[in-house]
């Protein structure tokens, strides 16, 4: 349909390491529809930045997407070249938010000067017209424009992830990976940041897809959302069902583990166990070592994602009589 | 910007700090050198001329004892001393250093280059002769590097990437000097290709004909230059670039892993602009730093070279001068050399500053 | 983190898999090896004489490469170093030089006979020969009847050296002339005939003018012999030197005999134009070259083609004739001063280089590693202090060690040796106090993060000491580091050294590869091809360094995993 501007289907994406394949996206299939958010949730090491670099197809050696296809506005990602890739999706069609700890900007360059790179090499804007047009982006994520002249050092963790959301809008992109946009920031620069990002979905109906672990995060800005678990999406669907009725175990785990500022003062409930080796994941469900109801069938059989309505999908054999 | 300038002041006054510390060693240790030579130079007139004395007022022990003092006296003013061992260290330290701060040499009785005896420019000479040469060597050193390097570094592990890293190990361990005594035996006896003598540049220069025209004159020149500027520099370049490509390479390397070369590219920048902008760009520093400390390194060997090639730069200064001992000399070279290696280092500091904004921080 | 066996056997196992690594500590070893053998494998009694009483290499051939190699380079054999010594081997040496008694009409002869094998294509140095020799004769003086070279083919070079006695009125003048000639299987080849002997003068002549020809004294052949009665006296003969005063004699009374024979026009002496064209300069070479060809054109004249030298025995005669006369001769030593020696040849004074090669690593090593350790372990201290300490203590220290370091290391090391005229261990000293400040640095920044570490903040507020700290905490951490400088700044260690040796400002009674480039440099033996005294020497200090680094870039590797890629 139109209103899906990303599809993937079946992705794997593997590396192949020298201790051994690391499966860290082993068979994920996706929609994102215009102008929706779609959260993706995971503990670290589930793959979730694994598939944002699958759709840029720029997964890192010794990476590879081994099968599946990824479909962004009537383009196949997997079967496009590299200088296709650079040419046509990078930036236009996909851009990324990334994490404002990394060190995302290159030091030497000046924040304006890495902004106009992007026009001008993309939309071939330059001169004048580019800086004009810097000026504009800066101040829609609510910075001054003399930022255009600062280096990334001199900026604070908050004025660069701002700096990092107006270049990946710098083209008007159809889909904005947003990859731990509020990681390492402090609590009061974090609610800032989602807020503009709120606005600025509403403002120009971006469709988001927001990487995080961080499940308050997705409960600000998500429609829908995906739970990962070692390389593979455990439950799928809006974010009231989510939220309100999580069918997964692990799901459940994650929500049970967001501590409460009211209720009972009770033990701190976590999940025991560490999250799978993705070179040699369990026989069967993945998370049953670590599933308080795990059973027979769990160890043996690995579950489908079973629909259990209104796009609400699950991956458990305990929800097989809902489907 | 404010912080540039505090930067820049805070590195002259470091480099100022450093020539006057240097200064003052250099100017007390050779004045405790030429204290001690002078009186032992007086003590030894003064014994021989002793003799005649005694000889000659033997029979008059007081006149004899008066004449003594005088003699010594005399001797003692004559050299400048006043018979007061530390005071004298003092005071001639003193004198050297305004001497050196002046750039005061007087002249050697010895011959070095061109046809003056005044230290002063016969260091001048050397010193553009060095200065030619070594530039030149750390360019070419300096471009092959960054080639080697960088196609090191994008393939590591290659073939290339580890032949290169061998042999820059390998020359790492090699004097420089011996290289070039070695390539003395390839090219010249040999192979008869190249001088052995590079000092006669200047003479074949002025052994140009004068009514040449100006294109052809550069070019006659630039032929001579080449003819005796070869061997050397290609000395120098062999033994440095295998070390300046491994460096650079572990510095591009670095520089490779960083998250924003990631980003860049996810940006959807051509991968030509990645490497050569942002990639380059932010390796530039660490490479002027490696630059400025090899600089560092191979000076003294470069210095030697110079001596085995026979160039007439400062190493055949220091070579004449350590066979003939002209202590004087000695002091005023490496006094000269230390101000332009402290200078040198000072504008490369600076380069970097305006490669890095990330140092320009108050 | 301590060092246990644990650690150790997995760190080995670690660097077990460079391959660069295993490669350094081969060549380690090899090198420990050869430095601490070397007085069993190596000939001390070279190593004492370098510097001493240089006569001790009298015997050797200078500035020849080894004969392993001289093969190589070119298709002519090298002719052999030989060298018999009574002390060593008397029963080959009596083989070799020996006395003869000899046949002489009324008179006493005797033959010293010595006899030398030259085995290569190549013109030998030097022939030389040493004995005890003691004579008497009843009536002085004994004379030099003939010196006789035969060679391998059968032919010989004669030299009868005679005197021509003129007397002109009542002046007398002596005149030492040698015959020169050369027998062969084509008959003989005369270069000087005197014919004094035969000449009469006519006429009124003969009332003032006498001629005599008579054998040449021994004090007229080898200048300074008693002429009656010689005591046992060590007897050096070597056969250039006989060459070069043979032809001195001649050719200078060969000058003053031409004034007379053209005066009195008398044919006294006969001389082949080759010995004129050669005159004083050459001839002695020419002489001496012939004894070895057959082609003798090719030894008087340098483009009459190659020389063509005869392999086998050369046997030299002397005959001694007098009347009366007894000669006693102990034989000492033969020597062959070939064209190539030993396994790396000599050098410009006869010395021979592979020893020298052997016993500089010696030195080379204690050099590279004490001047490294030391550095290393002055300059990480004063780094671990500056960075614990912190405050001003940190930025005077710091301020010290940047000004020590933007110092142009090797022209002030040239300078102080100049000054100083150090020994060894001043050098090590000077070297160590401008390569302290390196690493320094490192370790600064290493203690300023380790200190701001929360268990060091923990243990300093459990009221642990400064030192306490310092050993349990920052020093385990810089170890490793250290280990890894240690090895890396060996080579720059040994090369500092190698250099103010090369300047001759080394230490002046060391044998290290640096002096030997020296004399090198000096003997121009760059320009000269000598090619075995110039790179094994260099390649020596190479070696050296190439092993520490191989071994430092090992080590680096393991600390250092980021660049492993």
């Amino acid at each position: 349909m139109a209103s899906e501007v990303l599809v993937i289907e079946g992705l794997k994406t593997y590396y192949f390491t020298l201790k051994g394949i690391v499966r860290a996206v082993d068979g994920v299939s996706l929609k994102l529809r215009r102008g929706e958010v779609l959260g993706l949730a995971g503990e670290s090491g589930s793959g979730k930045s694994t598939i944002a670099w699958s759709i840029l197809g720029l997964v890192p050696p010794p990476g590879r997407i081994v099968s599946g296809s990824i479909v962004v506005d009537g383009m196949e990602v997997t079967r496009m070249s590299e200088s296709e890739l650079r040419r046509k999706l990078r930036w236009k069609k996909v851009s990324m938010i990334f994490q404002g700890a990394m060190n995302a900007l290159t030091p030497v360059y000046t924040v304006g000067r890495q902004i106009e790179e992007v026009l001008r090499v993309h939309a071939g804007i330059s001169g004048y017209e580019a800086r004009k047009r810097v000026y504009e982006l800066l101040e829609s994520v609510g910075l001054h424009k003399t930022i255009a002249d600062r280096y990334p050092h001199e900026l604070s963790g908050g004025q660069k992830q701002r700096v990092v959301i107006a270049m990946a809008l710098a083209l008007e992109p159809d889909i904005v990976i947003a990859d731990e946009p509020t990681t390492a920031l402090d609590v009061v620069v974090q609610a800032q940041i989602l807020n503009l990002l709120k606005r600025l979905q509403r403002e120009k109906g971006l469709s988001i897809i927001l990487i995080t672990h961080d499940l308050g995060v997705i409960a600000e800005l998500a429609d829908t959302v995906a739970i990962m678990y070692a390389g593979k999406i455990v439950e799928y669907g809006s974010s009231e069902d989510i939220y309100k009725n999580p069918k997964h175990p692990y799901t459940q785990a994650l929500l049970k583990a967001i501590p409460r500022l009211r209720g009972p003062v009770d033990k701190l409930a976590y999940i025991p166990g560490q999250p799978p080796d993705l070179r040699n994941p369990p026989q069967g469900c993945r998370f049953h070592p670590r599933c308080p109801l795990a059973f027979e069938r769990c160890r043996m059989n690995e579950p489908p994602l079973f629909n259990l309505g209104d796009g609400h999908l699950s991956a458990c054999w305990l929800n097989e009589g809902e489907a | 910007m404010a912080s540039l300038a505090r930067f820049v002041l805070t590195k002259v006054f470091n480099a100022a700090l450093t020539l006057a510390v240097t200064l003052f060693l250099i100017s007390a240790i050779f004045s405790v050198y030429t204290v001690v030579e002078k009186y032992s130079s007086v003590r030894e007139q003064y014994i021989l001329a002793l003799r005649t004395l005694e000889t000659r007022y033997a029979h008059n022990p007081e006149l004899l004892e008066e004449k003594r003092q005088q003699l010594w006296d005399n001797l003692l003013s004559q050299n400048g001393l006043t018979g007061n061992f530390t005071f004298d260290i003092i005071n001639w330290t003193k004198i050297l250093l305004i001497r050196n701060l002046t750039f005061d040499f007087g002249t050697t009785k010895y011959s070095y280059i061109g046809n003056t005896k005044d230290v002063g420019e016969i260091l001048l000479i050397a010193l553009k002769n060095t200065a030619i040469l070594f530039l030149t060597a750390t360019l070419i050193t300096f471009l092959i590097g960054i080639i080697l390097g960088f196609q090191m570094a994008r393939k590591p592990g290659s073939v290339l990437d580890r032949a290169v890293s061998v042999f820059g190990m390998i020359s790492w361990s090699m004097p420089t000097w011996w290289v070039a005594i070695i390539m003395l035996l390839v090219f010249s006896f040999y192979l008869d290709l190249f001088p052995s003598q590079a000092m006669y540049v200047y003479y074949d220069l002025s052994k140009l004909p004068q009514d040449l025209g100006l294109f052809e004159r550069i070019i006659a020149q630039a032929k001579i230059w080449l003819y005796y500027m070869t061997l050397p520099v290609a000395t120098i370049v062999l033994v440095s670039f295998g070390g300046a490509s491994y460096l650079i390479r572990n510095i591009v390397l670095g520089v490779l892993q960083e998250d924003f070369v990631m980003t860049a590219r996810a940006r959807g920048l051509p991968e030509r602009r990645v490497v050569y902008g942002h990639v380059l760009r932010a390796s530039s520093p660490p490479i002027v730093t490696y630059l400025a400390l090899s600089i560092v390194g191979a000076f003294g060997g470069a210095i030697i070279t110079e001596a085995v090639f026979g160039w007439p730069g400062m190493g055949l200064i220091y070579w004449v001068a350590i066979q003939q001992f002209d202590a004087p000399m000695l002091v005023a070279s490496t006094w000269v050399l230390t101000v332009m290696f402290i200078v040198t280092i000072l504008i490369l500091d600076f380069i970097y500053s305006l490669l890095d904004p990330r140092v320009r921080v108050g | 983190m301590s060092v246990t066996v644990e650690s150790v056997r997995s760190f080995w196992h670690e660097y077990r898999r460079s391959k660069i690594g295993l490669a350094g500590l081969f060549l380690l070893g090899v090198l420990v090896l050869v430095a601490v053998t070397f007085p069993v494998i190596g000939d001390s009694e070279v190593i004492k004489y370098w510097y001493g009483d240089l006569t001790y290499f009298q015997d050797y051939p200078r500035a020849v490469p080894p004969c392993w190699a001289a093969g190589l380079l070119s298709d002519k054999e090298p002719t052999s170093t030989i060298v018999v010594r009574s002390d060593t081997d008397p029963q080959k040496l009596a083989s070799m030089l020996y006395l003869e008694e000899v046949e002489r009409g009324e008179l006493e002869g005797y033959a010293i006979v010595a006899v030398f094998p030259i085995d290569g294509d190549e013109l030998p140095a030097d022939l030389y020969m040493s004995m005890n020799l003691g004579y008497e004769v009843e009536e002085p003086p004994v004379a030099v009847d003939e010196i006789r070279i035969e060679k391998p083919d059968g032919s010989a070079l004669v030299v009868k050296p005679r005197t021509i006695i003129i007397k002109l009125g009542a002046l007398t003048q002596r005149y030492t002339v040698s015959e020169i000639y050369f027998e062969g299987p084509d008959g003989r080849v005369d270069l000087v005939t005197v014919k004094a002997g035969e000449v009469e003068p006519k006429g009124p002549l003969a009332r003032v003018l006498q001629i005599e020809e008579k054998p040449a004294s021994i004090s007229e052949v080898f200048l300074g012999y008693p002429e009656k009665k010689l005591e046992g006296a060590v007897i050096n003969v070597n056969l250039r030197s006989m060459a070069q005063s043979i032809a001195t004699k001649t050719i200078n009374s060969l000058q003053a005999l031409k004034l007379i024979q053209r005066q009195f026009k008398l044919e006294l002496v006969e001389v082949d134009e080759r010995v004129l064209d050669a005159g004083i300069a050459r001839l002695a070479t020419s002489l001496y070259n012939s004894i070895f060809t057959s082609n003798i054109d090719a030894a008087f004249n340098p483009e009459g083609g190659s020389l063509n030298i005869l392999k086998g025995d050369y046997k030299l005669t002397i005959i001694l004739a007098g009347s009366g006369l007894k000669v006693e001769m102990e034989p000492l030593k033969v020597v062959v001063k070939g064209s190539c020696y030993g396994l790396m040849g000599t050098d410009a004074n006869g010395r021979d280089l592979w020893q020298a090669l052997l016993y500089g690593t010696r030195w080379a090593l204690i050099v590279g590693l004490l001047t490294s350790a030391i550095t290393v372990v002055v300059g990480s201290f004063y780094g671990v202090v500056a960075g614990y300490a912190g405050g001003i203590v940190d930025e005077v220290l710091l301020r010290i060690a940047q000004i020590v370091y933007s110092l142009p290391v090797l022209p002030f090391l040239i300078l102080l040796s100049a000054l100083i005229k150090p020994s060894i261990w001043i050098i090590i000293i000077l070297i160590v106090l401008f390569s302290w400040p390196g690493i320094s640095f490192v370790t600064r920044s290493m203690a300023l993060q380790i200190k701001s570490e929360p268990y060091v903040e923990a243990a300093i507020a459990s009221g642990a000491g400064t030192l306490r700290i310092l050993v349990l905490y920052v020093f385990p951490q810089v170890l490793p580091y250290m280990f890894a400088s240690m090895a890396l700044s060996v080579p720059s260690a040994v090369i500092a050294e190698a250099s103010l040796s090369f300047l001759n400002l080394g230490d002046p009674n060391l044998v290290t590869w640096g002096k030997l480039l020296y004399d090198a440099q000096n003997a121009q033996a760059a320009l000269k091809g000598y090619w075995w005294w110039v790179i094994p020497p260099g390649l020596g200090i190479a070696v050296v360094g190439m092993t520490f680094i191989f071994i430092g870039n090992a080590l680096d590797a393991i600390l250092n995993p980021k660049l492993k890629r």
